[in-house]
């Protein structure tokens, strides 16, 4: 409780968006780190914690590899750029499968990755995280992963219609998105 | 409500300082603020969106209740002891077996259900440790209403927990026998 009141509280006030009159192509152009872009604003950037990272890490690890072993396509570590129509995000984990690989890479991502996964920071406000997970679904993303440490929970976005939140005793799985990937949602936050 | 007034009363939201005891804090006139383990947390005032789905809420849950016979329920503001906290939820239900007899003070018993209505301003970590407080100090039934996705997330235990969007139909369950009302209706 004390680290979410120094911590979450404070960081709300320097994590409040910023306004700005940079279009998409500007921003991505631009040399800007530690944003996301949403119509006209820059949202920073949680600091990340440890923790955060070893949820991350831990996810990262178990579906990286379930990926290469079966060649399903491509996952991505946080800091990459995807865009969702007017804005551009930064997944904390990311999977494009084979087939929809845009050829150019060097560039932001012009596709939605087909499962995006955002780990909750303690200054995330939760408005944000609900919307950003509604601008996946829209810009064509499959399935959305939000994972949120202190309930220790994975909530499940497939439509603005089919959420589920999962709890420690439950089992996440890729679904059709990443077919046969199982792992213990508990697992995640050991 | 635009970003420079989302930041102010973020800023206005950093809690005091001062320590006080819980006693001290029931017995003071502070008002506005919920209590967290010898921290003031102030209450932000609250936006037009928020007061319409408490409103949405309040209505057909207050209405069922009376008729029935059930309980009371509470409006955004009552004070209740929720372990070593003080917390307002935007609405609770006491069940009237379990109504103690003085109301003149904050209520020293968690209420039967608590609901809360997300803010602009919350975190996503601070809504569910709350959710979990009110869990451990034994509210049978907790729902958060999100209204940017419109959906309300009901909490049995911390591993009970569903979601429900606004196909849905939202039941009082065991603690509010024979309630429902259409998520979809809540935010309208």
């Amino acid at each position: 409780m004390d680290i979410l009141k120094n911590g979450s509280e404070q960081a709300a006030i320097s994590l409040a968006p910023i306004e700005t009159d940079m279009t998409l192509q500007e921003f991505l152009e631009s040399d800007l780190e530690g944003y996301e872009y949403v119509k006209g604003k820059l949202i920073p950037m949680a600091p990340p914690t440890m923790e955060h990272g070893e949820i991350s890490m831990s996810l990262s690890l178990l579906l990286g590899v379930y990926i290469q072993e079966n060649q399903l396509g491509r996952l991505y570590p946080a800091d990459t750029d995807f865009k969702l129509g007017d804005r551009l995000v930064k997944p904390d984990i990311a999977f494009v499968s084979t087939t929809r690989l845009p050829e150019n890479k060097r560039q932001a991502s012009p596709v939605a990755p087909d499962l995006a996964v955002e780990v909750v920071s303690p200054s995330d406000i939760l408005y944000r995280v609900a919307e950003k997970a509604f601008a996946y679904l829209d810009a064509g993303t499959r399935l959305v992963w939000v994972v949120e440490p202190v309930g220790k929970t994975v909530t499940v976005y497939r439509s603005k219609t089919d959420i589920k939140t999962l709890t420690s005793n439950d089992t996440l799985s890729g679904e059709d998105v990443i077919e046969g990937f199982t792992c213990q949602v508990a697992e995640l936050f050991e | 409500m635009n970003q420079q007034d989302v930041s102010e009363v973020a800023q206005e939201m950093l809690p005091h300082t001062e320590k006080m005891t819980l006693q001290e804090f029931l017995e003071s006139d502070l008002e506005g603020y919920e209590y967290v383990r010898g921290e003031l947390i102030p209450m932000p005032p609250t936006s037009g969106e928020h007061g319409k789905i408490s409103i949405n809420l309040i209505l057909p849950l207050g209405v069922y209740v009376r008729e029935n016979q059930l309980g009371d329920v509470y409006a955004p503001d009552t004070g209740f002891q929720i372990g070593e906290r003080v917390l307002m939820p935007d609405i609770a239900f006491v069940s009237t077996a379990r109504m103690p007899e003085d109301l003149s003070t904050a209520f020293a018993i968690p209420p039967d259900l608590a609901v809360e209505v997300v803010s602009r301003t919350d975190t996503q970590s601070r809504v569910i440790e709350k959710a979990f407080a009110y869990l451990s100090a034994g509210v049978r039934l907790v729902w958060v209403l999100e209204p940017s996705s419109k959906t309300v997330t009901v909490y049995r235990s911390e591993t009970d927990i569903k979601l429900l969007t606004r196909n849905h139909t939202l039941t009082g369950e065991d603690v509010v026998e024979g309630f429902s009302c259409q998520v979809a209706q809540l935010f309208e």
